[in-house]
């Protein structure tokens, strides 16, 4: 452990340092002292002043302010109020929600607890991925465990305060991450949001008074609770506190989960941590915010990570998928994976959305396969903020994100494959093709050997020569030839 | 188990026998302990962490070590090096391992724990700071 170390662990503490399934580890590592503090020495309004001036904001996307959140639940009268965490975590490629709740999962119970205790509820939701059973099996286990224990349930601790969990699981829609979506989703209805406000604080599930956070937002409560608002703040920026976990991956060599000072320039991530990109080559662009993001180029690499920051670029903090590119990731090519995923996933209900989110795929497709035209580029930009600015929800507020924004710093790239019918990265297949070059091949027979489709022939020591018809441009040949003999264009 | 009923009553629970099979609080009695700490997430085991602690079993069974146990511990955020093991022992700073072969794992048995030597290829630098 390093003091001047780059990862800060706030959120992360315990994963991977306590056993899971054994409450006693979680208890050991100050585990519950928080609840109980609170419990026994603190009054609901102290515990959301202290989480107000922690400045800590929601880790599952748009970065309210969690205190600001949990007192509009506290002031919202009713009998019965709810308190749900969103394990939902549906962006591609992110598993920090699913980390934290593998293996720290009596945290998030005693956030929740401790939201329970701070806004007046007594019932508490953990809307679960059912493609997690670890996470799923880890969370039955804890809630059992700390209600033998008296930590959860009837009279936490001997006191007043009751305070009961259960599990509901999602069945993998992106949607259903969508605060009412996911509320719809509880109450038996379609994954379908609904327009806001009323905010969930205000009529939530069952038209109760619910407070909905993500699991990373919850983990950092026990932490405040127990060390104090200003403690939480000698970590991050002003108005961004706190730190931020990351799942790293893409094209560098240390890909896993990271937690930083919100304020680490996205270099510190990429190079010390992260250990530089593979094969020493150069890094192109970080993808952020997974579908709702956007790209930020190389020349940003020293941009503090913040959600202001982040949002200046046209990306976002997101949940906190991180995708590092290089030269051989095509930038349309991504904007097109994005959007093919959104436009599966939006449910369909507002016509911006369902509609304009197909007719963007659309023009990207034909762009990746040599058929677009030049107003494309600017359709895709107007069209895209149009669908941004009309959608019902964040789903499609957001979903134009990743091509707005490679438009906006690859607009080259675009151009190369529009104009030149060109891929610059050389994997959009439509438009790359292989040629043996004449004088380099020694008839060495290697691209025929390894051609998957066997679609290269020649004799030994004899010019070899590929069968374009057959050829499904895999590119294997271009990267098995000891020749350098096969050209790609 | 007997319910907490107040706040010192879970620091009395905390005291006595918290964290104790993990080595994460100490007593006399576990000076000569070790713990192998297996990262067991949904990464790890995609990695072949369950094979890992299985032949950490067996070889800590045949070299019959009385004194090394191990736990299953989640995600520590190296996904890249998994599998990986941590080596905890009183009174000394945690070793940790990763990219672990069934071969590796073996050597972690007989030469760091019975012979306390590192198994160099295998170390990984870990940089976190836990505040
Ligand atoms: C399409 C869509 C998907 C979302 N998916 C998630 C998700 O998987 N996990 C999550 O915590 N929040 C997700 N959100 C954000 C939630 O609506 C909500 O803002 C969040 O749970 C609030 O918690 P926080 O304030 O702690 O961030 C999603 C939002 C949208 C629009
Ligand atoms: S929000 Fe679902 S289609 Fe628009």
């Amino acid at each position: 452990m390093s003091e001047k170390a780059a990862q800060v662990r706030i959120a992360l503490r315990n994963c991977g340092v306590i056993d899971p399934e054994n409450i006693s580890d979680y208890i050991a590592t100050d585990g519950y002292e928080a609840l109980a503090k609170a419990l026994f020495s603190m009054t609901p309004d102290e515990v959301i002043e202290t989480v107000k001036k922690s400045g800590l904001r929601g880790r599952g996307g748009a970065g309210f302010p969690t205190g600001i959140k949990w007192e509009t639940a506290r002031k919202s009268q009713s009998d019965v109020k709810y308190v749900l965490c969103n394990a939902d975590e549906g962006d591609p490629g992110a598993f920090m929600d699913r980390s934290l709740l593998e293996g720290d999962p009596h945290c998030i119970l005693e956030a929740m607890a401790l939201c329970g205790y701070a806004i007046g509820a007594q019932e508490g939701i953990i809307y679960v991925r059912a493609e997690y059973p670890l996470a799923v099996k880890h969370l039955q286990l804890a809630i059992r465990q700390a209600e033998a224990l008296g930590l959860l349930g009837d009279n936490i601790l001997g006191g007043d305060f009751s305070f009961h969990l259960s599990l509901y699981f999602g069945a993998g829609a992106f949607v259903c991450g969508e605060e009412t979506s996911l509320m719809n989703s509880v109450q038996g209805g379609r994954g379908e949001p609904r327009i806001k406000p009323p905010f969930p604080a205000v009529s939530g599930l069952w038209n109760a008074p619910t407070n909905i956070n993500n699991v990373e937002t919850y983990a950092n409560i026990p932490q405040i609770i127990r060390n104090g608002w200003e403690w939480f703040r000698q970590f991050g920026t002003e108005k961004s506190p706190g730190t931020k976990v990351f799942a790293l991956a893409g094209r560098v060599n240390n890909v896993g989960l990271v937690e930083v000072p919100m304020g680490t320039p996205l270099r510190t991530i990429i190079e010390d941590i992260g250990g530089g990109i593979q094969g020493g080559r150069r890094c192109k662009a970080v993808q952020t915010g997974g579908p709702s993001g956007g790209c930020i180029p190389a020349e940003h690499l020293d941009t503090p990570i913040d959600y202001e920051s982040l949002a200046g670029l046209g990306s976002m903090m997101g949940s906190g998928g991180m995708i590092v590119m290089d030269e051989g990731d095509c930038m349309v090519g991504i904007a097109k994976f994005y959007l093919t995923f959104t436009a599966e996933e939006s449910c369909g209900k507002c016509t911006p959305c369902r509609i304009g989110n197909r007719r963007l795929l659309e023009m990207l497709t034909r762009i990746t396969e040599g058929e677009g035209r030049m107003k494309d580029l600017d359709e895709l930009d107007i069209l895209g903020n149009i669908i941004k600015d009309t959608a019902l929800c964040g789903l499609g507020m957001s979903s134009p994100n990743p091509a707005i924004s490679t438009l906006r710093f690859f607009r080259d790239e675009y151009e190369a494959h529009v104009r030149d019918k060109r891929c610059p990265a050389g994997t959009c297949k439509k438009l790359v093709g292989y040629k043996i070059l004449e004088d380099k091949c020694m008839g060495c027979t290697v691209c025929a050997r390894n051609c998957p489709v066997s679609c290269i022939s020649g004799a030994r020591k004899k010019v070899h020569v590929i069968d374009q018809k057959r050829c499904v441009k895999c590119g294997v040949c271009h990267s098995k030839c000891p020749f350098d003999a096969i050209a790609r264009g | 188990m007997e319910k907490l009923t107040s706040w010192d009553a879970l620091k009395n629970y905390r005291e006595k026998t918290c964290g104790q099979t993990s080595l994460l609080c100490v007593g006399e009695q576990d000076a000569n302990r070790v713990v192998l700490a297996v990262g067991e997430a949904t990464c790890g085991v995609a990695a072949g962490a369950k094979k890992i602690a299985d032949t950490l079993q067996e070889e800590i069974d045949r070299l019959g070590l009385k004194n090394a146990s191990i736990i299953a511990t989640g995600c520590f955020g190296y996904c890249y090096a998994e599998p990986m093991v941590e080596v905890r022992m009183p009174g000394k700073p945690s070793v940790y391992y990763g990219y672990l072969t069934e071969e590796a794992a073996r050597d972690i048995v007989v030469k760091h724990l019975v012979h306390g030597q590192l198994v160099e290829n295998n170390v990984l630098p870990v940089e976190v700071n836990i505040p």
